[in-house]
């Protein structure tokens, strides 16, 4: 169990705060964050090679706030790998081998690893894990011959072979190309379960978040903004900076909210990429505006709205046709763009709405720029939060 | 590996000036090594004076070096790797060396080494004197030159990255095993190439160890001696003997040193 409590680190101009981050042991967290919001530092200072100003780190019920990276076995894998470029394949995965090793991880807490140190000398540990990456063919390599793929599993390997109490991940994939990256993604989910090991992994990429992530932590500009399963912060962010960070683009002001029995009605607007600024009024299941007071934020994910065409022809089935006077909307489409999956659409309403359909329906649609179009926004997927 | 094969104007401009300044160097050498005649150098190099002399200020610079080594690359690691206050003025210290004549050096290290010095006087009293002996060369040698050792120590040290470092901590590396097992082996080059450049601007230091210690003579005292004494030809042969040995030295230090982006092992091979 890897417990970060009302952590404070400043570096340089930039801090840090965590009030609260536990990584239950044989759990893979993802943390979640744009470019510059701190989580490389946070990172090294889990691994001990930042100094906290404030606040507690603890693996397990070993305090190492003031431990030094040494004693407290957090295997880190650097973005760009950090191989040593002086030692050869077999010589970076056996780095922390080196009989006599103080074993500062040894014996605390009961752990149960599929691999468990055996009785070998460190050889026969480097063979083990480079068969397990499938890098034994590369031992005597030296780094500067490796592909990108080649030197994250040596990284991987280096990390692991310290059996570390927490293997923490600086963006591992982002350096990759495409199918790579694929490759590898799998490859980290596997080797988790393998070693069952506390992985905190921390990217830009959403869709990396999503596949990897038993549990997701948003890091904006230095602070902590939610966590919870990936599904919950997708569904239901926090707050409007995670609703942009995990690709909602619909984010829209609360002007004035009417709550009543049945249902509770809000009027919302604004002005949004250059479109003409204007109000609708939805229906909404979330039954929270009144209880958010003052300023409130209505968030829809582009890929939850129905689009019907002018003509009725309906983007995705419908569960029940009664519903649909309610929340119907209409607009002109003013941008397209096809993707390869996807067709995402800027509709302006007024506001200006963004969609996502398959790419197929949009072609089927027929839909070009100033094409009408019918919007259909259930009430179960406006998510309301505050600003 | 993309090498240009043809050469470009600009190429042949730069070339034409950087020969300019090649020969600059090359006359004065070529010059004094033809114009002893073979038996006058071979007689002066026979010379017992010019060969201890040759000898003492080796070993001098050599000594000089082996101390700025171990005083000066743990500074340098700290100057590359850590802020703290002072640290321009202390940047502004190692360097002053440099800017100042060889000959203030001289006298201003006297004050300190000198029979009355500061250090000098309490060192006698244990026999170990500054002024005209080996000891004072070292002294010498070591204050003009050490800039050199420090500053490219620093340098090779700063292009070291620190996560390498970082990284070996997270494995179990104490800071010193940090130090010895992936800063060390990444920076070694540097610091011999700087230890070589120390140790060559040693032996061509006069200002300051003549002030120090006018014997035992250095190189550069015996060659000042003779052109004092007994003019320009008298100097030759020594001058000529010590240009081909540093010419020699240095070259082969620049063999042994520079061809340096690491090869892969064989068996690279089956390469993606």
């Amino acid at each position: 169990m890897i417990r970060l409590e009302g952590l404070q680190v400043q570096a340089g101009d930039f801090s840090l705060s965590v009030d609260d981050l536990s990584i239950t042991p044989g759990e893979y967290v993802m943390v979640l964050g744009p470019t510059a919001s701190g989580k490389t530092v946070l990172l090294e200072t889990v691994a001990g090679l930042r100094r906290p100003q404030g606040g507690r780190v603890w693996f397990g019920s070993r305090d190492v706030t003031g431990e030094p990276p040494e004693r407290r076995g957090a295997g880190l894998v650097y973005q760009d790998y950090a191989l040593f470029p002086h030692l050869n394949v077999a010589q970076n995965i056996g780095f922390g081998l080196r009989p006599g090793r103080t074993q500062a991880a040894a014996g605390s807490e009961g752990r149960s690893r599929a691999t468990s140190r055996r009785p070998q000398g460190t050889g026969g540990r480097v063979g083990e894990l480079a068969g397990l990456l499938g890098i034994d063919g590369l031992l005597q390599r030296y780094p500067d011959g490796l592909s990108g793929g080649e030197r994250q599993r040596v990284a991987l390997a280096r990390a692991l072979a310290i059996e570390p109490e927490v293997l923490l991940l600086d963006e591992p994939l982002s350096a990759l190309d495409g199918p790579t990256r694929l490759e590898l993604q799998k490859e980290l989910k596997r080797l988790q379960r393998e070693f069952q090991a506390t992985v905190m992994h921390v990217t830009h990429d959403l869709d990396e978040a999503l596949t990897l992530g038993d549990r997701m932590a948003v890091l904006i500009n230095g602070r902590l903004h939610q966590v919870g399963p990936p599904s919950e912060v997708i569904r239901h962010p926090a707050d409007g900076d995670v609703a942009l960070l995990t690709g909602v683009t619909n984010v829209f002001p609360i002007i004035s909210a009417v709550v009543d029995r049945e249902c509770t009605r809000i009027r919302l607007g604004g002005v949004k990429g250059g479109g003409t600024s204007g109000e609708v009024e939805l229906i909404v299941a979330s039954t929270t505006v009144g209880q958010l007071g003052g300023a409130a934020l209505a968030i829809i994910r582009p890929e939850e709205i129905v689009l019907l065409s002018g003509e009725g022809v309906i983007a995705r089935p419908i569960p029940e046709a009664g519903v649909l006077s309610e929340n119907l909307l209409e607009g002109v489409v003013w941008e397209i763009q096809l993707q390869s999956v996807h067709a995402s659409l800027e509709i302006d309403v007024p506001p200006v709405f963004s969609v996502h359909v398959l790419r197929p329906d949009a072609q089927r649609m027929c839909l070009a720029a100033g094409s009408r179009v019918r919007l259909w926004i259930p009430p179960e997927v406006v998510h309301v939060c505050p600003v | 590996m993309n090498r240009i094969r043809v050469l470009s104007r600009m190429d042949w401009v730069f070339s034409f000036v950087g020969l300019v300044l090649l020969l600059f160097i090359l006359a004065p050498l070529v010059a004094t090594i033809f114009a002893s005649s073979p038996r006058d150098f071979a007689e002066g190099v026979a010379d017992k004076g010019v060969l201890t002399s040759l000898w003492l200020t080796f070993a001098a610079a050599f000594v000089a070096t082996v101390i700025a080594l171990f005083l000066g690359v743990p500074l340098a690691y700290l100057l590359a790797r850590r802020e703290f206050p002072g640290k321009n003025l202390i940047q502004g210290l190692i360097d002053l060396p440099i800017i100042i004549p060889h000959t203030a050096a001289g006298v201003a290290l006297l004050m300190v080494f000198g029979r009355r010095g500061v250090l000098g006087e309490p060192l006698a009293s244990v026999g170990l004197y500054f002024t005209e002996n080996f000891a004072g060369i070292v002294v010498a040698m070591l204050f003009v030159s050490l800039p050199l050792l420090v500053d490219t120590a620093q340098e090779t040290f700063s292009l070291v990255d620190r996560r390498l470092e970082g990284v070996a901590r997270t494995l179990g590396a104490s800071p010193w095993s940090a130090f010895g097992r992936v800063t060390l082996p990444l920076a070694w080059r540097g610091i011999v190439a700087g230890s070589v450049l120390m140790w060559a601007r040693g032996i061509s230091e006069f200002g300051a160890v003549v002030i120090l210690a006018y014997n035992p003579k250095t190189v550069s005292v015996l060659i000042y001696e003779r052109f004092a004494g007994f003019g320009l030809s008298a100097a030759l042969p020594v001058t000529a003997l010590l240009l081909i040995l540093a010419l020699v030295i240095l070259v082969l230090t620049r063999a042994v040193l520079v061809p340096r982006q690491r090869v892969d092992r064989p068996g690279r091979g089956g390469g993606k």
